[in-house]
């Protein structure tokens, strides 16, 4: 496992799954936390201006289509990671994730220390599927 | 026409019944059967085969030389009309057996319909929940981790425990609104003497101590067509519901069963207590999401709607047996591999091939994400996933540029009949060993490498190779 500080930046419209996932990151010193989005409108700039290791990535938010935006950062920002983080899980999402380039789709059902366990897999180039009901599990 | 028509078979009839009663023999009593037959197919009704044969024998009758002769040529004459019309029972029992099987159908499709519904409520529902638990969590994760005075304590462990339920609630929600090509996982198996090993001790660890958890496996039982966790999350709601009905009940025990079905195409699985047993209401009610019995523990009422939902998307049903004081039986009838399929690996294994008793991969793929989603399959598969090296220990070689290594795929394909290529990509098939190999051009799709990778290690493929061995 590398040592290297993870530098994460979350997408996300909910304000407290997004403290929460900061609290959770600014415990742990593996981990520093970058910003938070409440959509994926800017989230391409954003990524190039703060460069972050992973980007956390809901799915059900207001704006632009997710997916869309990932492809994007895929071909534009592929030093970023994302991981699909959401509380919806199914076949078809972890489909368009994948096809869309993302890194790893976690549950939002998991425990918090799934959650810094796939942060940093994804960040070490592993790819994470957590999700109850999918393939994985 | 019908007057043409029931006049021409009144005609025929009257014969018929006049040479039985003449001669006793089998051929007029064969013409009864046409004519029963005949009848039905040209719409004569019950009724009107019954007064044919009024007016026919009334006629004979009167004929009759003797007075005697009339009890016996009545007697005669009712096994006649019964073979006239045993057609018509035959298809009257069969429409019968049609409007319970109906009946049975919508019951199921009406279940179907309340379990797609809630499946809608509950994917949302688990989403909403889990925003709210993340949070909760993160926060008790931290004050857990604090020093406390002991009341303040077991206040957070209670907390936690409350949470812990609406956890798995979450995640019920979520196996509940499952879609439906999840639950398919149509080419995963089970084969029941090494799943049980497995998920015995969670199982009885779920189990009030009292309760006695038993095997009862009948040998070659086929291996079931359903995703391993699958199953585990269907009995081991079925197991957990009997040990709360149990609480109360000593000597209590639970039997786990499996057996062959009468179609080698369907096995059995079994899930029987020895306790009170249910009303009918609650046997009728038991599937439905939401509704429980249980007044003493913490219940989601979900339990046994979950293991309909999983069983059904997996092409299986659920059957109760159950009475009043007489115990319950939950059958869970589940598409079974073929005959045909064991009965090929078997030969593979007659044919002095090494048993392959590792279940490992060898990766070979460029691409390092598509290398972790494939990595992450196989473990879910159960498969550990091992280096070049350890080639010859391997099952499965996964590979994304197979012309390259060409000579090498068909070096390890041809030392061993059980070996498998799943090839990423395009990329030519190496000559004669094309029932080894699956294709899989588009990588871009979860679905498609999950299902090259099951094709791969299902003792299936090796029955059937050619069936498709494409995947798209």
């Amino acid at each position: 496992m590398s040592t290297k500080i993870i530098k994460v930046l979350c997408v996300d419209d909910n304000d407290m799954v997004a403290d929460a996932v900061q609290m959770k990151l600014n415990d742990d010193p593996q981990f520093m936390w970058i910003g938070r989005l409440h959509s994926a409108l800017n989230l391409l700039e954003e990524t190039k201006v703060r460069q972050p290791d992973v980007v956390l990535l809901d799915i059900a938010m207001p704006g632009p289509d997710p997916f869309e935006v990932l492809q994007s950062m895929s071909e534009e920002c592929p030093a970023s990671r994302v991981l699909m983080f959401s509380g919806y899980v199914g076949s078809d999402l972890i489909d368009r994730a994948v096809q869309a380039g993302a890194w790893g789709y976690l549950a939002k059902s998991e425990t918090p220390q799934k959650l810094l366990w796939a942060i940093a897999q994804v960040a070490v180039g592993q790819f994470v599927l957590e999700a109850s009901g999918s393939p994985r599990n | 026409m019908k007057s043409a028509v029931l006049d021409d078979f009144r005609a025929q009839y009257a014969s018929a019944l006049e040479d039985y009663l003449s001669t006793q023999g089998e051929e007029p009593l064969h013409r009864a059967y046409e004519l029963g037959h005949r009848a039905m197919q040209d719409g004569l009704g019950v009724l009107d085969v019954a007064t044919m044969h009024g007016d026919a024998l009334a006629r004979l009758l009167s004929t009759a030389r003797e007075p005697d002769e009339c009890p016996r040529m009545t007697r005669q004459a009712s096994a006649f009309l019964a073979e006239t019309l045993s057609r018509a029972e035959l298809f009257l029992r069969g429409f019968q057996d049609a409007i319970r099987e109906l009946d049975a159908s919508h019951q199921r499709l009406r279940l179907t319909e309340r379990l797609a519904a809630i499946g809608t409520l509950s994917a949302g529902l688990g989403h909403d929940l889990a925003n709210i638990l993340l949070p909760i969590r993160v926060r008790l994760d931290k004050l857990q981790a604090e020093e406390f005075a002991s009341d303040v304590k077991a206040d957070l462990r209670n907390i936690r425990i409350g949470v812990d339920q609406l956890q798995n609630l979450s995640q019920g929600l979520r196996l509940l609104a499952m879609d439906a090509d999840d639950g398919r996982a149509s080419e995963q198996f089970v084969y029941v003497e090494s799943w049980w090993n497995e998920v015995s001790g969670l199982f009885r660890n779920a189990l009030p101590r009292h309760v006695e958890l038993r095997p009862r496996f009948e040998a070659d039982v086929p291996a079931f067509r359903i995703a391993p966790h699958q199953l585990t999350q269907a009995v081991f709601n079925l197991v957990q519901n009997a040990g709360e009905i149990l609480r109360e009940t000593y000597p209590a025990q639970i039997t786990v069963a499996a057996e062959r079905a009468g179609s080698s195409r369907v096995a059995r699985l079994m899930v029987t207590d020895n306790g009170p047993g249910m009303s009918e209401e609650t046997k009728q009610r038991c599937m439905e999401p939401f509704f429980t019995t249980r007044t003493r523990t913490l219940s989601t009422g979900l339990g046994l709607a979950l293991v309909h939902n999983i069983i059904y998307r997996a092409g299986g049903r659920v059957e109760i047996n159950t009475e009043p004081g007489r115990g319950t039986t939950f059958v869970l009838t589940l598409p079974a591999i073929h005959e045909s399929g064991q009965a090929s690996t078997s030969a593979g294994r007659e044919n002095g091939n090494p048993e392959l008793t590792t279940k490992s991969a060898v990766l070979s793929i460029f691409d390092p994400r598509i290398s972790g989603i494939v990595q992450s399959l196989l473990h879910a598969m159960r498969f550990s996933v091992t280096t070049e090296e350890h080639m010859n220990e391997a099952q499965v070689w996964v590979v994304d540029d197979a012309g390259a290594r060409s000579a090498a795929l068909g070096e390890f394909l041809r030392s061993n009949s059980r070996h498998r290529a799943v090839v990423l990509g395009t990329g030519a098939p190496v000559e004669g060993k094309e029932s080894q190999m699956i294709f899989v051009p588009d990588t871009s799709k979860v679905r498609s490498l999950r299902e090259a990778l099951e094709n791969a290690v299902s003792p299936q493929f090796a029955s059937d190779p050619w069936s498709n061995n494409n995947v798209n």
